[in-house]
């Protein structure tokens, strides 16, 4: 099996600034919301302004039209395998949740498409963040974890970034020993 | 093997095994082997290129050098020590060993004034950075000892140790794989309100930090979404006789619990 994934922090904005170079790309973007189910085909780029994301938490990416007529997000996987997977995280009163790019498939030629795609994202974000404890406060750089220059601007003015589930702590910049 | 962190890098291991050793992974020439190089954060499949005899070894002092890893890192860490005018170069998950907190302590974790074990004594920490840029590193495992002394100041560096992380990997689905068979089970299985965010055999797991716990991250087999918004995480794994997880799998989930995520364990044996 093949996998790609990106986790990464960025604002709303920074998100469907992303998905609109997607479209431009001739890529098929479904943006979907969760509770109900609901999907939607992105054909234009005013389908992508941040107005029109807040309800959807997760957009798939597809070089071919996908399957549509599916009841639920776990029937719609099903029917869609090696589309691209974008995890939207929030900016909720003054906390940025994590947001998560990934693909899974059983052809390489697919996941090396995708990483193309990916390689977008990265150029737009900076690789490591520190992360704590909130139990004993141990803390260690993952350089797995990427971020934008917005979500930076957004902790160096006192937005907590949450990790992608979980209570530890996420700092953007290497935190003070005693903090 | 590919370098999962430098797609366009191939990372180069060159290993020094008893027969013994290569039989247990099934290793020949062609082969492909699992390897989970912990300290440098790579894990993935290696392509066996070669298979030779060993050359000879010369007597006298000193020790043999099992294996030697080569590779592109962009995450390279410079320290400085009290009254050593060189920098030591390290990448930033190689260990050295904190005489303050008597631990193995990866490079990135290491703080200012944190004392260190050289050969002679201690050396204290004056700063910690993080290098721009990507280069070429190097590490080794030595015969014998899991250590060595690095650089000018001759700092306690812990080495690489590809032996133990051979392994043959995980069976797919498609091989029988009973992990995956009952994660994909599972998934299909999943409630009306509740939504697979990551894993469950059609979408990678995502890591999810465990400061403080046995590994600092997991990732949980399955990750889902429950209507209410809120996450849960399902692991699959082995139990004992008495239906309770193995301590690896136990392990895993204290982690996850640790640091405040709802799990299940659902055992498939």
């Amino acid at each position: 099996m093949h996998k790609l994934l990106v986790q990464f922090y960025a604002t709303p904005h920074e998100l469907a600034d992303f998905l609109r170079e997607l479209l431009s790309l001739d890529l098929t973007l479904v943006t979907m919301e969760l509770s109900p189910f609901l999907i939607q085909l992105a054909s234009s780029k005013a389908d992508l302004e941040v107005s029109r994301l807040q309800k959807a938490s997760q957009v798939m990416v597809f070089h071919e039209p996908p399957v549509t007529s599916c009841e639920n997000w776990n029937q719609f996987l099903d029917a869609n395998r090696d589309g691209l997977f974008l995890w939207m995280g929030r900016l909720d009163q003054q906390v940025l949740s994590q947001s998560w790019l990934s693909a899974q498939s059983t052809s390489e030629q697919v996941i090396k498409r995708w990483r193309k795609v990916a390689n977008i994202l990265k150029r737009r974000t900076s690789a490591g963040v520190w992360i704590a404890s909130l139990l004993n406060k141990d803390a260690g750089f993952y350089k797995q974890f990427r971020f934008t220059e917005g979500a930076l601007k957004l902790f160096d003015e006192g937005c907590r970034i949450a990790p992608p589930a979980g209570n530890n702590l996420v700092f953007l910049r290497n935190p003070s020993p005693d903090c | 093997m590919p370098n999962p962190e430098q797609s366009a890098d191939i990372i180069d291991l060159e290993l020094l095994r008893s027969v013994e050793w290569m039989q247990a992974v099934e290793c020949g020439e062609d082969a492909v082997i699992w390897f989970d190089l912990e300290e440098m954060g790579l894990h993935g499949w290696a392509e066996v290129v070669r298979v030779e005899p060993c050359p000879p070894i010369k007597a006298g002092p000193g020790r043999v050098v099992l294996a030697t890893v080569t590779h592109y890192n962009s995450f390279l860490m410079d320290l400085r020590l009290a009254g050593v005018s060189e920098p030591l170069h390290l990448t930033d998950r190689h260990r050295l060993f904190s005489a303050t907190r008597q631990d193995w302590i990866p490079a990135s974790d290491l703080r200012a004034g944190e004392d260190l074990a050289t050969r002679s004594g201690t050396a204290r920490i004056q700063s910690v950075s993080a290098t721009p840029g990507t280069q070429r590193v190097f590490n080794i495992e030595a015969e014998s000892e899991h250590c060595f002394f690095a650089g000018s100041a001759e700092v306690l560096s812990h080495n690489t140790n590809p032996c133990g992380g051979a392994k043959r990997g995980p069976k797919t689905k498609l091989q029988g794989g009973p992990h995956n068979e009952k994660i994909e089970e599972l998934e299909g299985q999943l409630g009306k309100d509740e939504t697979l965010l990551a894993g469950g055999g059609r979408l990678p797991e995502v890591l999810i930090p465990t400061r403080g716990g046995m590994k600092s991250g997991r990732r949980p087999d399955l990750l889902i979404r429950r209507a209410d918004g809120s996450l849960r995480g399902v692991n699959v794994g082995r139990s004992k006789a008495d239906g309770s997880p193995l301590k690896r799998e136990q392990d895993a989930l204290d982690d996850l619990r640790r640091a405040g995520i709802d799990m299940d364990f659902i055992r498939y044996d």
